[in-house]
């Protein structure tokens, strides 16, 4: 963060915080409304009482956006995976990893209907990728030995596409077993050939 | 020629200068889909640094010190890192020899993978080969 940035939130939590105990002191009558008229009167003579709301209403919101500056900013930073070259800083943005996986996955005949989830995660205190696949698979398939694969090679495909050697954890979850896929029937009808088909 | 002062007077290179050539550098690599809108950064910019973000910005620090900062798409199915490597030492070359500026560094973000399927991916290959 910023020196300035860092200046203004100060600042501004300051006196959002100083608004605060001063409203508190008034509920509990510990300040009364003759107080409040006469630190106004004394600030009257140094500043117009408009200026000094229009600025205490345009400081709030400028608090406001710089505070959703700095969420936005942490999200954002949460939704990337970052590492360096020598000729500067490269980041992967986690949505494009999502749709790398889900498109290498869509190319499996053996399932369908996937969706992926890719989270930056701590794994063994190192910086690495959590993985969830959801999908649904066509019957008579061995789930262990499909999931197993899908992992292998999910991994594989991360790495390679990365070039990183990060940790990655995948986890596969089977939402149902769907019936076979379009492309395994037109398959299927293709192997057939029909009668007099030399002639 | 680097931009700065010289015996005839000065040199400027205006940000949008220096934008339309890492724009084309970028477009340039193999596996580069395209630049890509950066309108998420751009939401929030006009309270950070990286102002008026459209997929390349400039940060500058000094006349001779420039940053840049690239966001874009690449083609599914490439090598991440070898393409932003590309990307970065592009840029760079092509900023030197064009303005003779050495950015201190080429930042990039690669936001998404393009829509090209695979298959067409393969074919544009194929006919790049057979061009050859």
């Amino acid at each position: 963060m910023k020196l300035r940035a860092k200046f203004f939130l100060i600042l501004f939590g300051a006196l959002l915080v100083a608004m605060g105990v001063v409203l508190i002191l008034y509920t509990w009558g510990v300040v009364n409304q003759s107080d409040i008229q006469q630190i106004y009167s004394g600030l009257e003579k140094f500043i117009p009482v408009r200026i000094l709301h229009t600025s205490i209403g345009a400081i709030m919101i400028l608090f406001v956006l710089l505070s959703l500056n700095f969420v936005w900013a942490g999200m954002e930073a949460e939704r990337n995976i970052a590492f360096k070259t020598e000729h500067g800083e490269v980041l992967v943005t986690l949505s494009a990893i999502e749709e790398y996986i889900r498109r290498f996955l869509k190319e499996k005949p053996d399932i369908r209907d996937v969706r992926v989830k890719v989270m930056a995660k701590k794994i063994s205190r190192k910086r690495g990728l959590l993985v969830g696949v959801k999908t649904a698979v066509i019957p008579e398939m061995n789930l262990p030995t499909l999931t197993e694969g899908l992992q292998e090679e999910v991994k594989k495909k991360i790495q390679e596409m990365l070039g990183l050697e990060e940790p990655v954890i995948i986890k596969i979850y089977i939402s149902k077993i769907g019936e076979k896929t379009k492309k395994g029937k037109e398959e299927e009808e293709e192997d057939v050939i029909p009668p007099f088909r030399e002639f | 020629m680097r931009p700065g002062r010289n015996e005839y007077g000065e040199i400027k290179i205006h940000n949008e200068v220096i934008i339309a050539i890492a724009r084309r550098a970028t477009l340039e690599v193999e596996g580069v889909e395209k630049i890509a809108s950066g309108f998420r950064k751009g939401l929030f910019s006009f309270l950070g640094r990286k102002k008026f973000f459209r997929g390349v910005a400039v940060e500058r620090e000094g006349e001779q010190e420039v940053r840049i900062l690239i966001s874009l798409v690449v083609k599914f199915g490439v090598n991440i890192p070898e393409v932003v490597k590309a990307v970065q030492e592009n840029v760079k070359r092509k900023l030197e020899e064009i303005t003779g500026i050495i950015p201190l560094g080429v930042d990039v973000e690669v936001e998404k993978i393009s829509s090209e399927g695979p298959g067409e991916v393969l074919e544009s290959i194929r006919e790049k080969s057979k061009e050859d």
